[in-house]
């Protein structure tokens, strides 16, 4: 039976960054204190509350195409922590979803907020919607909704694709204060364009540690920034392998595969500057690339009319 | 008409052969077990149903770890017997797989049911108390139910559950009906909503290149480059002048030069610039993922409000 080679570095970097975050989490778990920077985008969910009350106008909120995974769930936390804000002020809340499935599971944390504040007769079961799961009618519908209820603050938190830009200009065409955050890194400049506050990138997962303090998730976040500062090392680190090796490190031999059996040889050659393919970086990276692997010489025994065959060392 | 025609050919435990009692007795077992289990999860008390959901996520996304990271075969057939425990096992993760999958599939099917209910319910309340707006209500309502009805309608004449069937020569009524609004209608107005975003884009252009502070001027500076080395007609006028400034020949001059075409200097923002900001972003947003499904995976996720 034939098995795919996948390497063993990127699981193993795997594993050293889920180890990074267990380990965080277990740290803020015995009380260290840990520090988060301050994230002007998370502070503003306040202010955009305390707007829209003021104002006497709904709050928005949609989580864009997200589905029921891990964005789709953070967004729906955090605008769980904004509907509690709301809901403790009176302030009315929308939400509308493209998912069925983020839907039924929005439905029920917005009640649960709702039941916990000891308000549940405040629960509108119409203010969480599901609107459609096509890109444009959803983009329609929502953009509807803004038109219509005059939202006071927007909050556009999620995987966003084409349909960003309609829903957060037609918001800023009302006045509406709009925080925002986007998985999808080419839709950022645009949300950056039309809204007033944007958590860039990650700022998105820091926003449950940030706005709740719980050690659980801010050990997780500390985690996070270790596994970043890990990739960066390595990334710099092997650019500078890289460069050094391909700059002053010449390549005196030629490694190739000869004969029935596919034997690996090693033949000498003229002394030149290395590939990009015999660099030790692209051989870590491209287990599966047959110009990047690491020759298994050691496991094949040669017989003496293969040797005298391929005339190399083994 | 045998509903269940177009299900592969069985082969294991997870297929029972088609059209088969045994099949039947085995969908409704399910539906009975499922719809059991979505009342019994209802009615258990919130401390009991939290570690149940626990274990089935846990146990979920244990599967797909496995699926991901055990050592797959490659020329795998399903005639063939496992050697050891390790073939076993990988063998076992890839032929349940389209079951595991069918799951998923049929719960999203069922919430789909329930998002639809949601949708009804907001709008047939808007029309019978004569919201204002009540007539778009209407032509929602009306229309899911049009898109629907022919949708249903035109699948069963055109494919069917079996094999497709050849209605190209014949369509009839409905094969029509189902174009219309779905090809005449749907499509186009699709397209409309899509091609709205070319005048959004210029308003928040309009307000991001404003010149307010040094960061506004480098944007601005930047994105006026990109945009004249996207006109042709621009880009040859600016490379012969810079080709003019930097003499002919093959001179330090001219090389120097040949830096400030205009497609050179793009390249340059795009490759050295924007990709490296980008694939940070992602890197940041990827661990971020990692660490989120982590949490779900291992039921410590606490949420924002605990």
């Amino acid at each position: 039976m034939q098995y795919y080679d996948t390497g063993y570095l990127q699981i193993l970097l795997v594993v050293v960054l889920v180890a990074f975050i267990l380990y965080n989490i277990t740290r803020a778990k015995q009380g260290k204190s840990l520090f988060i920077r301050r994230i002007a985008g998370l502070n503003a969910i306040e202010e955009a509350v305390g707007r829209s009350t003021e104002m006497g106008r709904p709050v928005l909120m949609v989580p864009g195409l997200s589905v029921l995974g891990p964005v789709g769930i953070q967004a729906v936390n955090i605008f769980a922590y904004i509907t509690r804000k709301a809901a403790k002020f009176g302030t009315p809340i929308r939400m509308c979803l493209a998912d069925p499935a983020l839907y039924s599971v929005a439905q029920e944390i917005i009640r649960d907020v709702y039941q916990s504040e000891g308000i549940p007769d405040q629960y509108d079961s119409t203010s969480v919607r599901f609107i459609s799961d096509r890109q444009f009618a959803f983009a329609a519908g929502v953009v509807g909704t803004i038109m219509r209820e005059k939202v006071a603050a927007c909050f556009l938190m999620g995987d966003w694709y084409a349909e960003s830009l309609i829903l957060a200009e037609s918001a800023n065409e009302i006045g509406a204060i709009q925080v925002a955050a986007s998985t999808i890194t080419t839709q950022t400049p645009f949300l950056i364009a039309a809204c007033d506050y944007v958590l860039i990138g990650d700022e998105f997962y820091a926003a449950s540690a940030y706005l709740s303090r719980e050690p659980v998730l801010v050990g997780s976040l500390i985690g996070q920034d270790w596994s970043k500062m890990l990739i960066a090392g390595v990334i710099l680190a092997l650019t500078a392998q890289a460069s050094f090796e391909k700059a002053f490190v010449q390549q005196t031999f030629k490694e190739s595969q000869k004969g029935d059996r596919q034997i690996w040889t090693r033949e000498d050659i003229t002394p030149r500057l290395k590939k990009k393919s015999e660099l030790l970086e692209f051989r870590l990276f491209h287990p599966h690339d047959p110009e990047a692997v690491f020759p298994k010489r050691d496991k094949i025994k040669l017989q003496p009319w293969e040797k005298d065959d391929t005339g190399g060392s083994q | 008409m045998n509903l269940l025609a177009q299900l592969p050919t069985p082969t294991n435990f997870w297929m029972s052969p088609n059209g088969s009692t045994l099949l039947w007795i085995e969908i409704i077992g399910a539906f009975v077990l499922g719809f059991a289990a979505i009342f019994g999860l209802s009615y258990l008390p919130k401390n009991l149903r939290k570690p149940l959901i626990g274990i089935a996520t846990f146990l979920g996304g244990l599967y797909f770890m496995l699926h991901y990271l055990w050592p797959t075969a490659q020329d795998y057939s399903k005639d063939q017997v496992p050697k050891g425990a390790v073939e076993g096992v990988s063998f076992w993760l890839q032929y349940s797989l389209p079951t595991v999958m069918n799951f998923n599939q049929v719960l999203s099917g069922l919430l789909l049911g329930l998002g639809i209910a949601s949708l009804l319910r907001i709008h047939a309340e808007r029309v019978a108390k004569r919201h204002p707006d009540w007539m778009y209500s209407l032509t929602l309502i009306v229309c899911m139910g049009l898109m629907a009805i022919f949708g249903l309608l035109d699948w069963a004449s055109a494919i069917g559950p079996g094999q497709a069937k050849q209605v190209a020569d014949h369509p009839g009524f409905v094969n029509f009906a189902y174009n219309f609004l779905f090809g005449g209608l749907f499509v186009n107005l699709d397209a409309v909503m899509y091609s709205m975003i070319a005048f959004f884009i210029y308003s928040a252009a309009y307000r991001s290149f404003r010149l307010r502070s040094i960061e506004s001027a480098v944007l601005l500076g930047t994105a006026v480059l990109i945009m004249l080395s996207l006109m042709g007609g621009v880009m040859v006028g600016w490379d012969k002048v810079v080709d003019m400034l930097g003499g002919s020949g093959h001179g330090a001059v001219a090389e120097f030069m040949s830096n400030l075409r205009l497609g050179a200097i793009k390249d340059w923002v795009q490759n050295n610039m924007q990709s490296p900001s980008i694939r940070a972003i992602e890197f940041g947003l990827a661990v971020g993922v990692l660490a989120m499904s982590l949490r779900l995976w291992l039921g410590i996720e606490k949420g924002i409000n605990g």
